[in-house]
Parts: structure tokens; sequence; C-alpha cells
């Protein structure tokens, strides 16, 4: 890993992390405060929101790390010092993970936080395992824009793929939503995206089916990142 | 001397002849060797595979014993770049630009950064999202020599610059020169490159097709182009029956450009004896000249 890389990546995307943080920090802490908190934080919040919102960052930055910089050419400065490309591959990896974690870190926070202030009646642990599964969820996106921004050298591509398809993911998340309100022809919907995989309302239940479940997402974002640097590191590029 | 950049049938085939064939280069150490040709002709293609950022289809090559491609990230330590086309990263100035980049090589800012600095003239503290061309083609030249790398690859490093510019680029290239510090240059232009290069190769679709030698400079500056306008048609009728070699010929303007060699002078002054010509011009034959007339042929 190359530290001055990370540093100048950290920087450069800075704000569109932090903003994206800021606002889904601000709309749990929102949420919980409120009445009806358990479908207010569950569907509404883990179930839709949280995958949205964390997306637009992976997108935009995930897009931006790879591909933008090698579209724009300015990836060439970087490819001039001495540095392997699979250690720029991982050090951009380190740089998404790093901030999902530092975000989902701070929602749990945030979640615990307010739980108390306001008493809105969750267990420590199940807030926890919500913000960790919503993370596995924002890693396997994650993995996702990284393999699209390492194997294209065009921002387009790389949005046109693996941006569309997290966006695929969140909308037949929300239409599988509606199962949950009786609509029965839609069970089906879940099985076709990747978001399902984080089970919520087996957490908020205290059950333990979502444990299982969430290694599909580590699966996701294992090979993803795994493919993503190897293509980058053996790919031309036009610098 | 040790081999700064070597290849042996380097080949990348882009398909529909694009691309660069079987290049075969040996430059050795402390020797500026130019690369020219017209666009498309294979000077980035070039560039590219000596930095390793194109895997080659046929072929490998070397820099200073380390294979380009294999050990890419070893050869940079040994390699000043200025790409072909110019694009900074999203930073602010120039003055946090530069830092980063000493940071990615791990160097500090000394005194030869400055005086690179103040040599082409640079204002650190311009957003480089408002720097013209030729500003960032000057700081992009500033990040390949603060490498102090003991070779510099530079893809077409005066675009945009100012004649004044040029003539800064021109001495630093000799400064490094006399230092031991090789350099492969591609360029369009070929007026430039002549006072610089040891030797200049001439690309065409892919593919070397000429070497230009300091010998070879001698015999091109041995050769002066006459161009001489006629008075009257029939004059013009004369000229272009002359057996000197003619480059070109205007019959508008009555006009004939012929070739010939310096020794070659009395015997045109003799033929010219039964024209009327209304002007007379003469000029040493240049590198230009030369790339011209070979453009023409091949």
């Amino acid at each position: 890993m190359s530290f001055p890389l990370l540093k100048q990546t950290f920087k450069a995307n800075f704000s569109v992390w932090g903003l994206t943080t800021l606002i889904m920090s601000i709309l749990l802490g929102q949420l919980m405060a409120m009445k009806e908190t358990v479908t207010l934080v569950g569907p509404m919040f883990y179930g839709m929101l949280a995958p949205a919102l964390v997306a637009l960052f992976v997108v935009i930055a995930g897009n931006r790390i790879l591909a933008g910089q090698v579209d724009q050419g300015s990836m060439a400065y970087i490819m001039t010092a001495p540095i392997r490309r699979t250690t720029v591959a991982i050090t951009q990896m380190v740089y998404m993970i790093g901030s999902l974690i530092a975000t989902y870190g701070i929602m749990t926070v945030v979640a615990v936080a307010v739980n108390h202030l306001v008493d809105a009646g969750f267990k420590t642990a199940v807030l926890v395992n919500l913000n960790f599964g919503a993370f596995m969820v924002a890693l396997a996106f994650a993995g996702i824009m990284f393999a699209a921004s390492a194997i294209f050298n065009r921002t387009k591509y790389a949005m046109g793929t693996g941006g569309l398809l997290i966006i695929a993911f969140i909308l037949l998340a929300i239409i599988g939503s509606f199962s949950n309100y009786g609509v029965k022809g839609l069970d089906a919907v879940q099985n076709l995206t990747i978001v399902s995989l984080f089970d919520f309302k087996n957490i908020m239940l205290e059950g333990s089916k979502w444990l299982p479940k969430l290694a599909g997402l580590a699966g996701v974002a294992v090979a993803t990142f795994g493919i993503g640097t190897t293509v980058f590191a053996k790919k031309d590029l036009p610098l | 001397m040790i081999s700064m950049i070597a290849t042996e049938h380097l080949t990348k085939d882009y398909k529909q002849d694009r691309g660069v064939f079987d290049l075969n280069l040996n430059i050795k150490q402390g020797t500026i060797v130019g690369i020219v040709g017209k666009n498309g002709a294979g000077k980035m293609t070039t560039m590219r595979l000596l930095m390793g950022f194109l895997h080659p289809t046929g072929g490998h090559s070397e820099i200073c014993g380390l294979d380009s491609w294999t050990e890419a990230a070893r050869t940079k330590k040994l390699i000043g770049y200025v790409p072909g086309e110019i694009a900074f990263p999203d930073t602010k100035s120039g003055e946090t630009f530069l830092n980063d980049q000493l940071a990615l090589l791990r160097a500090s800012k000394d005194q030869y950064v400055n005086e690179l600095i103040q040599r082409f003239k640079i204002d650190l503290t311009a957003e480089i999202k408002r720097m013209s061309k030729g500003m960032k083609q000057k700081t992009a030249l500033v990040c390949a020599f603060m490498t102090r790398a003991p070779l510099l690859l530079l893809d077409e490093p005066t675009t945009g610059l100012d004649p004044v510019m040029r003539d800064a680029f021109i001495d630093l290239i000799l400064q490094v020169k006399a230092n031991g510090t090789t350099v492969f240059l591609s360029s369009h232009m070929f007026n430039e490159l002549e006072r610089t290069c040891d030797r200049i190769l001439f690309l065409r679709d892919g593919k070397i097709v000429d070497t230009i030698t300091p010998e070879k400079f001698k015999e091109i500056h041995n050769h002066q182009r006459v161009t001489i306008q006629a008075i009257d048609a029939a004059g013009y009728k004369l000229l272009v029956k002359s057996r000197f070699e003619q480059v070109k010929t205007e019959p508008n303007s009555r006009e004939v450009t012929v070739l010939i060699q310096r020794d070659q002078m009395p015997a045109l002054l003799k033929q010219l004896e039964d024209v009327a010509i209304s002007d007379i011009s003469i000029d040493t034959q240049t590198l230009d000249n030369y790339f011209e007339k070979e453009l023409a042929v091949h």
C-alpha cells in the first residue's frame, strides 16, 4: 500500500464521503427519535435509505479512484512513481473499505447515542448488528464499483456497468420490499437483489438467520475486489 | 556504455495497421534520441510501451536491463516522464500538485526543484483548473526533471510552449545531457530536435523508416534549396526543364525550388544566365524540408 496515494485519494474524496456520512447519520438519528421507530428504522432506513445513500458515495468515489483518473489521464502521474499497479489498486481498495468502516462506525455511535437519549428501546447489540449488515451491503457495492472502475478505462463504461448494477439492486430491493405489505407476487423480486442478503428483519427479531446470509455479501466483495485488482494490474493503460 | 533503452522486435498491434511494429532500439546512456512522425505514426504508443503502460503484442523492451512490462515499478525509479496528454489530478494549485508528486516519489523539495520552477517561470499559486496549456506543459516538465532520473521519456514535451520557453527547455536538455542523462523525446517539430538530438528516428505507420545520424545531418545541411522566380512563362519553362532536383514547382507564380549540393551552385548560376529571373532566394536545407521530401517519397 502507498500512504502518499492513500492521502491523495482521501483528500480528493473527502467532501463526498463527509456529506454522505453526515446525511445518513442525521437521517438515522432523526428517524430513531420519532415514534413508530421499528418501521422507520427497519424497512425505511436500513431497507432503502442506507443502501441508496451509501451508493452515492460508492459510485462517485469508486468511479473516480481508478477509471476516472485513467480516463482523465492524471493516473499517469501516479504511475510515474515507482509504485506497482497492484499496490495502486490495493491502496484504492483500502481507501474504499476504510471509509465505509468509518461511515458505519460513525452511524453505530449515532444510533447508540440517540437510542440512549430518546429511549427508543433498541438493544445496543441490535443496532450494532444492523449497522454491520448495512456495512456489508455497502462493501459489496464498493466491490462491484471497484471492479468496474478497474476494468474500464472510460468512466462512462464504469458507470454504465457497475453504477447501473448497483442502482438496479437498490430499485429491486425497493420493489421487493412491497412484499412485506402483502403484495405476495413480489416475493421473488427479493431474490434478484443482493441487498436482501442483509436480513434486517431477522436482526431486529434477534434471530440467527441473518449472519450466514451476510456471507453472500462478503463473497461478492471478495470476488469483485479480487477481479478488479487482478485486471487493473494486467490491462493496457492509455496514459 | 550501458543501454538505457533496448527493444527487440517490440510490437503493439492495434490491427488495421495501427500501432508500432518490430521496433529495434538501442539507446546508450548519455545520448539524446528523438523520434518524429506524423500524428498517429506511433510515437505515443512507443512511449507507453516503454513506460510499461501497454502490454506488447510481440517482442519486448528493457529499461536499463529491466523488462518494461514485468518490472514496470522498478523501471519507474529510473524514468522521468512527460505524458503526451497533460491532465493533472484533481488538486488545488501547481504547488499542491508538485508536493503531492514529490510525496509519491518519496522526495522533498530541494534547490534543484526551485531552480526548475524559476527556470520555467512557473506561478505555483495558479489554480490547476485555470492553467493555460503552456503552463500545464511547463509544470509537467518540472515534474519529469525533478525526479533526477537517469532517463527522461518526453512525449511531445514542447507542445504549447512559447519560443522563449522552448529555448529554456533546450538549454535544460543540453544541461542534463552533460550530466549523463539519457533523453528519448518525441516531436513533430523537426527543427527543435535538430538542436538537441544525437540521433533522430523517423517513424511512419508504426515503423522506423529512417534514422538521421550526425553524418546524415551534415549531408542534409550540405544541400541548399534555391527558389527561383522567372519573369515570364518562357523562363519558367526553361527552369522546369533544368536537370537539378526539383522539389517544388508553382506555375502560377512561375516559381521553381530546386535542391542542390553546395558545390553545384556555380553550375546552377551558369544555367540561370539564360533565364530572365525576377527573384531568387537560397536556404540551407533543414530537417523539415528533408522530411517533407521523405514523406512524399514513402
